[in-house]
């Protein structure tokens, strides 16, 4: 507790308001004792009356009840005028995160359309906890710190499947991170300042909307067109970063083609920007990745969330080494590593082909669907327009 | 047309849509919708729809009463 000498506000006052806070914030329950006004006048070195005033006042206001013998104690029913509330201590950046979505539901579900991840009835769970008891067991180190970039193991199995999709990393070139949504958090936070100019889809993924917001940059829109984001508006102007989803974009499921993704280079290029490319589920259209196309502009993020476990939050981005060392530095910043023994389950998961065989399994159950589901909009909607594969999107 | 009106309204009865705003950079209120089959139970699709189609219907009637013009 610190007094001002030098205020105008007496010191009666202070010392009330400095007990009320603590009553009123819980620090001091309900049936505490409170320092006889000996103590206090003592401790802090100023006039007994002082504290006896602020007692008064204390008892006055319904925060405290004296009785003989047991002193100034808190009252159960102590009076909260004005309760601390963080929310008016909620910084801008964090204010600018919108509220999750979708809106709840309250009639008992009768149909989920609003989730994009995988259906946990297809997971090879037997195979899963096998390999995973494997990938942990009788490994201390993996309850150690660990190297900055993440398990060796696991960047030398992404590195082999990146080849498959055309891009060609070394380890050293990718880092492991806790989810996708946490590399693109490090690319905002490593490369971006408050107002400055990001590109990205238009509609776009609500997380990196709100990683976006939340670092305050400025939101660049690339309207989406059928082809993929249209990029006339990053002509003649700087800009940072340039975010896209050219395979399956969420939400409008559309892939770009070979002319939109040279044109998005070529955009990115002359605007000066890094490009993240976020792969957030395997390449299926055969097309070349803009990573493979321009590896010196390009950062790929990976993620198995959408085709395997969501919930273990691992993700990785793959960068020109001198980049990859820039994230990594913020990442230890951020949280040190991504837990270990995870890591080692993924890279055995990736090592068998687990991903794969969970996509192969949920495939033909997909298939279905996305055709029960076109056939029942041309019935019961038909007057909407309806776009994209995965990821459906109406508008009308 | 309200996307989010709409997923409201789905959500009313038993079906969870992702309105446009949440994906628009300004928050703008779409008039659109994402919906995906990975989480759906296949029997449930027809039915949903259909209950979707309702909300589309009662949300258009809404707009059109309180604005008392042709929404799009």
């Amino acid at each position: 507790m610190t007094l001002d000498r030098a205020s105008r506000e007496p010191l009666s006052e202070q010392l009330f308001a400095a007990f009320a806070a603590r009553i009123e914030t819980g620090l001091f329950p309900a049936g505490a004792r409170l320092p006889t006004t000996r103590e206090v006048a003592g401790a802090l070195a100023v006039n007994r009356g002082s504290v006896q005033a602020a007692y008064r006042r204390l008892r006055d206001e319904g925060f405290a009840s004296t009785r003989v013998g047991s002193g100034t104690v808190v009252r159960a029913d102590a009076r909260r005028p004005k309760r601390f509330d963080a929310s008016e201590l909620v910084s801008r950046r964090a204010s600018a995160i919108p509220a999750a979505a979708p809106p709840p539901v309250s009639a008992p579900m009768i149909a989920d359309f609003s989730r994009l991840t995988p259906d946990e009835r297809f997971f090879p769970l037997e195979r899963f906890t096998q390999t995973l008891t494997e990938a942990w067991s009788r490994r201390p180190e993996l309850w150690q710190y660990a190297p900055p970039l993440g398990l060796d193991e696991l960047r030398v199995e992404i590195s082999r499947r990146l080849a498959e999709s055309g891009v060609t990393r070394s380890p050293e070139e990718i880092l492991v991170t806790s989810g996708a949504q946490q590399g693109l958090d490090l690319v905002f936070r490593t490369f971006t300042d408050a107002r400055d100019p990001v590109a990205m889809e238009s509609p776009s993924y609500p997380g990196a909307l709100a990683l976006a917001r939340f670092a305050g940059v400025e939101i660049v829109p690339m309207p989406m067109t059928p082809d993929g984001p249209d990029v006339t508006g990053l002509r003649g102007r700087r800009v940072k970063v340039v975010y896209v989803m050219p395979e399956r974009q969420n939400p409008t499921g559309v892939t770009a083609t070979e002319e939109k993704r040279r044109e998005i280079l070529e955009a990115a290029i002359d605007a000066g920007a890094l490009v993240i490319e976020d792969g957030y589920e395997e390449p299926e259209s055969g097309l070349t990745p803009l990573a493979a196309r321009a590896p010196e502009q390009v950062v790929w993020l990976g993620t198995l969330s959408k085709d395997l476990v969501p919930g273990f939050r691992i993700g990785w981005l793959a960068a020109p080494r001198p980049v990859v060392e820039r994230l990594a530095l913020v990442k230890r910043t951020a949280d040190f590593q991504t837990p270990l023994p995870l890591q080692a389950a993924i890279a055995s998961f990736l090592r068998a082909g687990l991903d794969r065989e969970a996509r192969r399994a949920r495939a033909s159950e997909v298939e279905t669907r996305r055709k029960e589901m076109s056939g029942a909009r041309g019935r019961h909607l038909p007057d909407l327009s309806w776009r994209g594969g995965r990821a459906a999107r109406s508008s009308g | 047309m309200s996307g989010r009106r709409v997923a409201e309204a789905a959500a009313a009865r038993g079906v969870a849509v992702s309105a446009g705003a949440d994906f628009d950079p300004e928050g703008e209120d779409r008039g659109a919708l994402r919906l995906s089959v990975s989480r759906v139970e296949r029997e449930s699709i027809e039915r949903g729809v259909a209950l979707l189609a309702e909300a589309v219907r009662e949300t258009r009637a809404r707009a059109s009463v309180l604005e008392s013009a042709p929404v799009v």
